[in-house]
C-alpha cells in the first residue's frame, strides 16, 4: 500500500495576500517505510501531513492511496479513511480533556461503529503497548506531556492503520522523553510494519530515520 | 458515539465561566418567556371559559322570539321544540324593561320572568336567599336582584322595593335574595321573578316574550339553530348563545392571538439565544471538533452532536418554562390572586384555565424552534478550518 502525492499545490490567504506553501510537490511512500520530513518553520510541513491525511483539501494535485484519489471520495468515505487507514499524532497531543486515557484511545473504535466491549479491549491493548496500563482512568490533565503523547500514539494505532502521520511528536517534550516517544514509533513501525511519515525539527532523531526529505520552497528535496 | 460525547459535553464540566453563564442566561430566558406564554394563553382561555360559563348559566343555549311581539301559542311551540334530538328542556320567559326605586334611589332594570325550578336545576348561578327554604322563591311578587344592582340600590337583606309596572304605576315587591351570574353586565341590570308574577304585574295575558331551549351539548347550538330556523319560519326568530355574544368571544379570540404573537415573539427571542450559546460552545470546542474529525467522525455527526446540545438546552428550558407557567396559572386561578375591575371586564378576578392542547402546542413549537436554531447554529461547523486548529 502506497501513498503517491502528485503535483500538489496549496496556498493560504493571509489578509489580502495569498501565501503559497506547496508548489507542485510530488513524492511517494510505501507501507513499510519510515519517512522523515524536515524544513524551516512555516514551509508547510504540517500542511503537507494534513493534506496527505485527508484533513486539508489541496488547491490542485492529487493524493493517491492505493491508486485511489482520497479527495475524490465522498465525505463519509474520507472520514472512514481518516478513521481506519491513517493515525495522527500531533505535537500538542490533542487529547480530549473530558475523557480518560482509555476513553481517548477508544474514540476511533467507537467512531468506526465498534461495540464498547471490543473498543475497550483494543484500547487497553494499545495502552499496554505504550506501557500506560496503570494510567487508563486518568484524564490528560493528570498526566505528564510524555504520557499524554504516548496516549496519543496508542490512539493513533488502535485501529491498526496503514500509516501513522506524526506532526512533530517530540516537539513539545524534553529530549529524554522525546527519544522515548520516538522509540515507541520506531518499535511500532518495525513490529507491525506500519508506515510512518514524521515531521520533525530534531536533527538527532532524523539520524535514525532511513528516508528523509527536506521541504523547501514548496517542494521536497 | 454521539451519546457518549453528549454526556461529556452537555454539562460543560471544566468549561469557562462565560460559557456557563451564557447557558444559564439562555435557559432562564427561554423558561421565563415560555412560562409567560403559558400564563397569558391561560388568561385568555380563562376569560373565554368564564364568559362561556356565565353566559350559559344565565341564558339558554338557544332562544326563540317572535318578531311581531309576544308569543301566545307557546305551549304548542314548547312541544315542537322538545321533539328535537339534543334538546333537554324548553321553558318560556318574559322580559320587561323597568325601573326600581328604593329610598329615593332609582335604577333602570330588566325584569326577567323565569321558571325558578328550571333555573335552579340547570344553572350554576350563585343565589343568596334572604329567607330560608323555598319561601324565597314561592313568595308572591318576590324578586332576586343581580348583586351589582342590589348594591347600587343599597339592598343587603330582605326588603321591599317599588317596581314600575305601567305608566307611572308602581307596585311594591319583596326582594327575597340576590344572584351572581359572574358577568357584571347581567348582575348590574337584571332582576329575576317568577314567570306568572311578571305576566300578572305587567298585565300580560297568557303570553311570553320567548322560549329558552337547553341542549345536551351547548357547542351544538349553531347546528341546532339552523335546523330550528328551517322548522320555524318568520315571524319566529331563532338565535343562540354564540350569535348573541359574538363580540365577547371575538374579543377573547383576538386577545388570544395578540397574546400569542406578543409573548410568542418574546419566547422566540429567548429561544434564539440558543444560537449564541451554541456558537460559543463551538468556538470553545474548536480543537475537539478538529480532533474528532481527524479521528474519522463525519462532519454531519459533529453537527448533530452540537444540534443535540442546543435541542437539549431548549427542551430543558421549555419544560421548566411550562412547569413554571402551569404553577403560576394554578396559583393565580386557585387563590384568585388578581382582582380586576368588574365594570370593565364583567368579572371580579382574573380567570385562569389550563388548556392542555395549548400547552402541548407551546411545548412542541418551542422544541421545534430550538431544533431549528440549533441546526442553523451548528451549520457553522461546516465552515471551520479543521487543519488550522490542529497545528
Amino acid at each position: 500500500m502506497t501513498f503517491t502525492v502528485k503535483d500538489l499545490h496549496k496556498s493560504y490567504d493571509k489578509g489580502s495576500a495569498s501565501i503559497s506553501v506547496l508548489k507542485g510537490l510530488s513524492f511517494s511512500c510505501s507501507e513499510s517505510e519510515f519517512v522523515g520530513i524536515f524544513g524551516a518553520s512555516g514551509t508547510g510541513k504540517s500542511t503537507l501531513l494534513h493534506v496527505i491525511g485527508g484533513l486539508d483539501r489541496p488547491d490542485s494535485g492529487s493524493v493517491l492511496f492505493d491508486n485511489e484519489d482520497i479527495y475524490k471520495k465522498r465525505d463519509k468515505d474520507l472520514a472512514g479513511f481518516r478513521n481506519r487507514t491513517v493515525g495522527f499524532v500531533f505535537q500538542f497531543y490533542h487529547l480530549l480533556p473530558e475523557f480518560s486515557a482509555l476513553e481517548n484511545v477508544m474514540l476511533p473504535c467507537l467512531i468506526s461503529g465498534m461495540g464498547k466491549g471490543e473498543a475497550t479491549r483494543l484500547a487497553k491493548e494499545s495502552l499496554s503497548i505504550v506501557e500506560l496500563d496503570h494510567r487508563i482512568s486518568h484524564r490528560p490533565s493528570e498526566m505528564s506531556g510524555g504520557e499524554q503523547q504516548r496516549v496519543a500514539i496508542a490512539r493513533a494505532v488502535v485501529m491498526q492503520p496503514k500509516f501513522i502521520l506524526a506532526d512533530e511528536p517530540t516537539g513539545n517534550l524534553d529530549e529524554a522523553t522525546g527519544n522515548k516517544v520516538f522509540a515507541y514509533l520506531e518499535r511500532l513501525h518495525k513490529e507491525t510494519k506500519t508506515g510512518v511519515i514524521m515531521v520533525t525539527h530534531n536533527p538527532d532523531l532524523l539520524k535514525h530515520i532511513p528516508k528523509k526529505y527536506e521541504l523547501k520552497s514548496g517542494a521536497l528535496v | 458515539m454521539i451519546k457518549l460525547l453528549l454526556n461529556k459535553y452537555l454539562f460543560l464540566k471544566g468549561a469557562g465561566r462565560a460559557l456557563k453563564i451564557s447557558a444559564v442566561i439562555t435557559v432562564v430566558g427561554i423558561s421565563l418567556s415560555v412560562a409567560a406564554l403559558v400564563v397569558s394563553l391561560s388568561i385568555a382561555a380563562g376569560f373565554e371559559d368564564a364568559y362561556k360559563k356565565s353566559i350559559l348559566d344565565f341564558n339558554a343555549h338557544i332562544m326563540m322570539t317572535k318578531d311581531d311581539g309576544e308569543i301566545s301559542e307557546y305551549n304548542e311551540l314548547l312541544n315542537k321544540l322538545s321533539m328535537f334530538d339534543g334538546v333537554v328542556g324548553a321553558t318560556p320567559f318574559v322580559y320587561r324593561e323597568s325601573m326600581i326605586i328604593k329610598k329615593g334611589v332609582v335604577k333602570g332594570a330588566v325584569i326577567k320572568g323565569v321558571d325558578f325550578d328550571r333555573l335552579l336545576s340547570v344553572s350554576n348561578i350563585k343565589i343568596e336567599r334572604f329567607e330560608d327554604g323555598e319561601s324565597a322563591f314561592r313568595h308572591a311578587d318576590a324578586i332576586f336582584l343581580g348583586k351589582a344592582l342590589a348594591e347600587r340600590l343599597g339592598v343587603t337583606g330582605p326588603t321591599d322595593v317599588n317596581l314600575l309596572v305601567g305608566n307611572n304605576k308602581f307596585k311594591k315587591i319583596r326582594v327575597t335574595g340576590i344572584f351572581e351570574s359572574g358577568l357584571y353586565d347581567y348582575d348590574s341590570q337584571f332582576g329575576l321573578m317568577g314567570l306568572s308574577d311578571v305576566q300578572r304585574l305587567y298585565g300580560m295575558k297568557d303570553q311570553v316574550s320567548g322560549i329558552e331551549v337547553s341542549l345536551s351539548d351547548p357547542d351544538d347550538a349553531e347546528e341546532m339553530t339552523e335546523m330550528m330556523r328551517v322548522e320555524f319560519d318568520y315571524p319566529y326568530q331563532v338565535t343562540n348563545w354564540i350569535e348573541l355574544n359574538g363580540p365577547i368571544f371575538e374579543a377573547v379570540k383576538l386577545e388570544k392571538i395578540v397574546f400569542g404573537i406578543i409573548v410568542g415573539m418574546m419566547a422566540l427571542v429567548g429561544i434564539f439565544n440558543i444560537i449564541g450559546t451554541l456558537v460559543l460552545r463551538i468556538l470553545y470546542k474548536l480543537r475537539d471538533i478538529s480532533v474528532l474529525s481527524a479521528l474519522g467522525l463525519e462532519g454531519r455527526l459533529i453537527r448533530r452532536l452540537f444540534t443535540c446540545q442546543g435541542v437539549s438546552l431548549g427542551v430543558f428550558a421549555s419544560v421548566i418554562g411550562v412547569f413554571l407557567g402551569l404553577t403560576a396559572t394554578w396559583i393565580i386561578g386557585r387563590f384568585e390572586l388578581i382582582r380586576i375591575e368588574p365594570e370593565i371586564y364583567f368579572l371580579s378576578h382574573l380567570p385562569m384555565k389550563i388548556e392542555w392542547s395549548m400547552v402541548s402546542i407551546v411545548l412542541l413549537t418551542a422544541v421545534f424552534i430550538a431544533w431549528f436554531t440549533s441546526y442553523l447554529a451548528s451549520g457553522r461547523i461546516a465552515s471551520l478550518n479543521i487543519s488550522e486548529n490542529l497545528k
